[in-house]
């Protein structure tokens, strides 16, 4: 069971008085079309009703509860009156829910201390007595409660979402951000995988690579899981492939980037995407000549630190890096 | 261990020879002054759950502890830091410090006694028959040879044993006799502390000269005296009859002029003056305790008014015939203060003031409709959110017009910068409504349709 607690809300005030406005507007309009007209008495009390619903029963005011059943008569009054003017529909069903309506009306006016005498049910007579009723505007709104513990116990209930967890190898080192690379060279990439859930449907998981980069300027392998041994809702893999780029980069001070993004592909051809994390986003620097090499990969690693710290701080120092 | 098997512990009949030995260890340490004063505290501690525990084996050495309070109590400062080393050009330390070490200290020894006085209550809580034998036998002595503080530590304890069904006949002697101690102020304050201690559970009502004893001390010269027979009197409402509920608030109007200006003072006397109107069903001391605390209300002083009008409104339900006296208190109260803008308003004290409010009966409403309108109107040139309250609560109540004034002043309050105008619209539309309801109230249909128009913004 939901908690409730009421607070003082200017948009539930706000939302009553347009109702209220709306109310009027109906009330003073001539029933000119028929159908319109009814479909917007329809709709008006399930504005109310759904008001009413939102308010604190000690703050609701009987009055909304009034006119309610008020148009409502009303509604059905000028429904018999139709019927019986163009002989289509059923006029003894029609003025026996009216007759229902108006009981419900009078014990709602005799709780309130009012009675309407017999002629004050002809349509113009109740049209005049629903105008004359003022709606207090309703200031105050059920608040559901909101207990964190329930919603983790929700959270608990529902299955789990699939997770992919990636580490990209370039020969037999992990990836390093920025990584670099020359052109023209053929390097083998490695993806490990380890992911958690395997949807049900899913025939294969498909990994791709979104950058801004050229297409003309790089290939890169199709990375493709069929379906894995999943044990416990995980599953592990190894995927291999190429990558190579055509020419170097301009300038040093900008990495290639290439997100990975990884989808289930479903029996009717559509992709699911997953979440990935780990190496989820590979920064690569295509360089024709590294400014010093020493052969040991972290130190060069390192110098290319400096250099592109270096060259942020100092931008004229790019002109004698070839000579450097 | 599960709380069962805690449970359990406390009811066992022996312990084993390593708790044997560590109860032994720890009485020690208390006593030996060579450790520091903070390592004695947490060896109190422990013993403090030994005493709840082990309790068969503590209650052996309750005499030694009450033996041991007998020797510190008398102590005022605490026992000499012990000494420090020498280093060669170590510099002095600075004098600020040196005396926050030492008002550090003297808290420490403070804490002192007052943990030795919890391992000793425990003891007669679980004990109460043994520990009797020990406290009325010192009391026993002649008054005059006690300690105060001595003296006052076995009459708290008093209060703890007197819990007891079968020992109240004969601690209620020793509780007497303490309260007719003259000599001691402190000896009379825990004696009454220990009455109520005493009959805090009890369905049974305290001897009825105890309870005169009570409305005596709370004209007592000394303020350690008038202060404790108050916080009786707030606790226990329901010892006094109505002539003495009578007698009791005749006393604490003389308190509430004693202290007028001494706003925080007048807080706890409002709650005792509110406590005995509450219990009493006696419509004119119900409305003589009102008179009281409207004597004094509002104070001026923003947190002291909070308290008293949310006592106020715990005085009494709104359908009851006093609360329209009530109503127009915390109308008046809500009008005079701003709301706490830093803090959520849910499960504010005026949120729950103005949900009161709103459960008054119609016939209430009348009578005060007039004094809450101007509480509203001086909120409205302040807060437009908050006076909504007030607008609803005329809504309510079918008080258009005063819907109408309230949100109208509440425009007029809003100043003038675009950030408010969006509010300002709102407010406006709201304002217009409650003027056309105001207007079918009175029958007049064309102004109605003229305000309708308006709010729908037709005009």
């Amino acid at each position: 069971m939901l908690m409730k607690e009421p607070e003082l809300d200017l948009g539930h005030a706000l939302k009553s008085v347009a109702i209220n406005l709306e109310i009027r507007r109906l009330l003073t309009t001539a029933f000119d079309g028929w159908a319109e007209w009814s479909n917007e008495v329809a709709e008006i009390i399930n504005q109310m009703e759904e008001l009413l619903k939102h308010t604190p029963d000690e703050y609701a005011a009987t009055e909304w509860q009034l006119v309610i059943a008020g148009l409502r008569v009303l509604a059905s009054q000028i429904n018999c009156e139709k019927i019986a003017e163009s002989g289509k529909g059923n006029l003894t069903e029609e003025s026996t829910k009216c007759k229902v309506l108006q009981t419900k009306l009078d014990r709602l006016l005799s709780s309130n201390n009012v009675k309407l005498l017999a002629g004050q049910y002809e349509v113009n007579e109740l049209h005049r007595f629903l105008s004359s009723i003022p709606l207090p505007t309703l200031y105050w709104h059920s608040k559901e409660l909101d207990f964190p513990y329930r919603n983790a116990n929700k959270e608990l209930e529902n299955s789990p979402n699939p997770l992919l967890r990636i580490i990209v190898f370039l020969g037999c080192a992990p990836v390093a951000s920025p990584q670099l690379l020359k052109p023209n060279v053929l390097y083998p990439l490695v993806l490990r995988i380890r992911g958690f859930v395997w949807l049900k449907e899913a025939k294969r998981l498909r990994l791709d690579f979104i950058t801004t980069c050229p297409k003309s300027e790089y290939s890169i392998s199709d990375f493709v899981l069929e379906l894995p041994c999943v044990e416990n809702n995980e599953y592990q893999s190894e995927l291999t492939g190429q990558i190579s780029f055509k020419s170097g980069q301009s300038s040093w001070l900008d990495d290639l980037v290439f997100k990975i993004r990884a989808a289930f592909e479903m029996p009717d051809d559509s992709f699911q995407q997953i979440p990935v994390i780990g190496h989820n986003e590979l920064r690569l620097k295509v360089v024709n000549e590294y400014p010093i090499k020493t052969g040991t990969q972290p130190l060069d690693q390192h110098v290319t630190e400096l250099i592109e710290k270096l060259c942020k701080e100092h931008p004229k120092v790019l002109d004698e890096l070839p000579d450097l | 261990m599960s709380w069962e098997q805690r449970r359990e512990q406390r009811k066992r009949s022996d312990i084993s020879a390593k708790e044997h030995v560590a109860i032994q260890r720890l009485l020690m340490w208390v006593k030996n002054e060579q450790l520091e004063i903070d390592i004695r505290n947490n060896v109190l501690d422990a013993l403090k759950l030994a005493c709840d525990y082990a309790n068969i084996v503590m209650v052996e050495h309750f005499d030694s502890l009450l033996g041991y309070y007998a020797l510190v109590s008398q102590q005022k400062n605490p026992p000499k830091a012990p000494p420090k080393i020498l280093l060669i050009n170590q510099l002095s330390e600075n004098k600020k410090l040196e005396n926050l070490n030492v008002y550090s200290r003297n808290q420490d020894w403070q804490v002192f006694k007052i943990r030795i006085k919890e391992c000793l209550n425990e003891l007669c809580k679980t004990n109460p028959s043994i520990a009797f034998d020990s406290i009325s036998d010192c009391l026993n002595h002649p008054l005059e040879q006690l300690d105060n503080n001595l003296k006052a530590c076995c009459v708290s304890l008093l209060g703890e044993i007197g819990k007891d069904y079968q020992l109240q006949p004969h601690v209620l002697p020793l509780l007497w006799k303490a309260l007719m101690d003259f000599s001691s102020n402190l000896v009379r304050a825990e004696a009454i502390d220990a009455a109520t201690e005493m009959f805090y559970y009890s369905s049974n009502l305290p001897p009825a000269n105890l309870i005169e004893i009570v409305i005596i001390f709370l004209s007592d010269k000394f303020v350690i005296i008038q202060k404790t027979a108050l916080r009786t009197i707030s606790r226990h409402p329901n010892w006094f009859n109505q002539q003495q509920s009578i007698e009791v608030l005749k006393a604490l109007a003389w308190q509430l002029q004693a202290y007028k200006d001494e706003k925080y003072q007048l807080d706890d006397i409002c709650e005792g003056v509110l406590a005995i109107g509450k219990r009493d069903e006696n419509l004119s001391v119900k409305i003589f305790a009102l008179s009281l605390v409207k004597s004094i209300f509002p104070t001026g002083e923003r947190i002291v008014d909070a308290n008293i009008a949310e006592k106020l409104m715990r005085f009494c339900q709104p359908d009851e015939s006093v609360a329209r006296l009530v109503a127009k208190e915390i109308a008046l109260y809500l009008g005079r203060y701003d709301r706490d803008h830093h803090n959520g308003y849910g499960h504010s004290r005026r949120g729950s003031m103005f949900k009161w409010l709103h459960k008054l009966p119609a016939e209430t409403y009348q009578a005060i409709a007039d004094d809450i309108l101007d509480s509203a109107k001086e909120m409205a040139k302040r807060d437009a959110w908050e006076v909504c309250h007030f607008a609803s609560f005329f809504a309510h109540h079918q008080a258009f017009d005063y819907e109408k004034l309230v949100l109208e002043e509440a425009i007029n309050g809003l100043p003038k910068e675009p950030r408010y105008e969006k509010n300002r619209a709102a407010l406006q539309q709201l304002a217009m409504v409650a003027a056309a309801n105001a207007a079918l109230q009175a029958c007049d249909t064309q102004t109605a349709t003229t305000y309708f128009a308006q709010g729908a913004g037709e005009i």
